[in-house]
Parts: C-alpha cells; sequence; structure tokens
C-alpha cells in the first residue's frame, strides 16, 4: 500500500526521485492504482487545456493600457541600475 | 521588481480570477482593479518579493468586498421579534466573455459549480503552477495544497463523468 497522493504527484512529474521506483511498481501491481494514474493524468491534462485557451485570448484594452503603463516604468532613468566601476573607484584612491 | 509583470503574468491572473470569481464577478475587473492598486501603490509594492500572491489576495478582497455590495439585505424578524438578516442570493451569473471548446466550457462550468476551495485551487493548476509555488500563491502549507489537489481533481473528474 502506498499513499495515493504519491500517484498524483507521479502523474504531475512532481515525485521525488527516489520514491520514483516504488511508486512505479506500486502502480504496475495494482489495477486500482493504475486507474489512478490515469484519471489525475487526465485531470492534469484538461486543467492545462483550460489554463492554455484562457491565456490564449487576447487582453481588454483596459489591462493592455495596465501594461503599457508598467512598462513604461522600466525606462525611468530612476529605477535604472548604475554598475559599480572599480577602475573609477581606484582612479579616485589615487587622486 | 522581482516577479516579470508582463502580458503572460497578467493572463495567469485572469486564469486564477476564474477560480476566485466563480461565474459571479466578471474576471478581468478582478485583475483591473488588482493592478490599478498595485500602479497607484507602485512605491509600496514594486519590490513585494512575492507579486503573484499579493495580486490573487487583492483580487480576492476585490470579489468579498463586490459580492458584499450586490447582496440586498431585507430586514426581517425572528420568532422572539428579534431583527435578523436575511440575504438575498439572487444574483446575476456573469456569462464568461472568452469562446472556449466544448470541453474546456465544460471543465470551466464544472469547476465553478464546485466549493471556493477547490475552483481556486484548480484554476491554479490551470494556471500551470507547481505545488511549492501554489503554496506559495496562496500562503498555504505544500501538504495542505497537496491533498486539496488531490480531492478536488477525484471530484472534478467524478462530476465530469456525469
Amino acid at each position: 500500500m502506498i499513499d495515493e497522493i504519491k500517484i498524483m504527484q507521479y502523474a504531475d512529474g512532481m515525485l521525488p526521485i527516489e520514491e520514483k521506483e516504488e511508486v512505479e511498481k506500486a502502480i504496475q501491481d495494482n489495477p486500482e492504482y493504475k486507474k489512478l494514474l490515469k484519471d489525475y493524468q487526465e485531470t492534469g491534462d484538461l486543467l492545462f487545456k483550460l489554463g492554455a485557451e484562457i491565456k490564449s485570448q487576447p487582453l481588454p484594452d483596459s489591462l493592455k493600457e495596465k501594461l503599457k503603463v508598467i512598462k513604461s516604468w522600466k525606462k525611468t532613468p530612476k529605477e535604472t541600475k548604475i554598475s559599480f566601476n572599480p577602475s573609477f573607484a581606484n582612479f579616485l584612491a589615487f587622486k | 521588481m522581482k516577479d516579470q509583470l508582463d502580458e503572460d503574468f497578467i493572463k495567469g491572473l485572469v486564469v486564477i480570477a476564474r477560480g476566485i470569481a466563480k461565474g459571479k464577478f466578471d474576471p478581468y475587473e478582478l485583475v483591473n482593479g488588482a493592478v490599478e492598486y498595485f500602479i497607484k501603490n507602485k512605491e509600496k509594492y514594486i519590490d513585494h518579493p512575492n507579486l503573484k500572491a499579493f495580486l490573487v489576495m487583492k483580487m480576492k478582497g476585490i470579489y468579498i468586498d463586490e459580492i458584499r455590495k450586490s447582496k440586498k439585505f431585507t430586514s426581517m424578524t425572528d420568532e422572539e421579534g428579534k431583527e435578523i438578516e436575511v440575504v438575498d442570493e439572487k444574483q446575476s451569473d456573469i456569462l464568461d466573455k472568452i469562446s472556449l471548446t466544448f470541453e474546456c466550457k465544460k471543465v470551466l462550468s464544472v469547476i465553478k459549480s464546485m466549493n471556493e476551495k477547490c475552483s481556486e485551487i484548480l484554476m491554479l493548476a490551470a494556471e500551470n503552477l507547481n505545488y511549492k509555488e501554489i503554496a506559495k500563491t496562496i500562503d498555504i502549507p505544500i501538504g495542505t495544497v497537496e491533498s486539496r489537489l488531490f480531492n478536488c481533481r477525484k471530484e472534478l473528474k467524478g462530476l465530469m463523468a456525469q
């Protein structure tokens, strides 16, 4: 007997590698676990498809406008990081 | 900004918003409200360590406020003459403004009919977040994420078969 949550983890590719062999063997030996694995693979696929379809829809103009505002922040000089120049620091130290 | 707040990030929020709104509120309005709040409070939240979690919390807050506003409270008295509040549950089910395939429409409709915890976690999974990311986003232990996902997906499978 194994914890059935491990079968969901296995279906999602989230099972720790050290437990993989034990879970694979349990699934092979138990038709109920095989069915459970199939069910979790199916629901995983359905959720993935649903997310992808929703994401494939264009954003409304109101959100596109907000994205533009956020993108414009990156261009402001205030947020531009000035990298430390060691050669310039050396120049100052020797002056 | 720690998180990359780009189009894909916003579209991910739209997926999660559908799990929060459950057809009772326009998911785009939830995202709009949360992003607007973030823009207005840029200085305070720009370096938030988990912007997705912050915006999801904000969307939940907006949803609760809006649902409270839309409910009509009427005053009634009980058998002892004390005043009690009665909530009018009549709420308009806002139709999704997107076109989905028949299969995805069915999944979304089933998810909306499930309890709040399930609809939320299933849409977080639909956003393709792993268990750890889901735990961080809604601030619950990873073990709770696993058991909740396990039970909700089992329920989803059963409801889809009906």
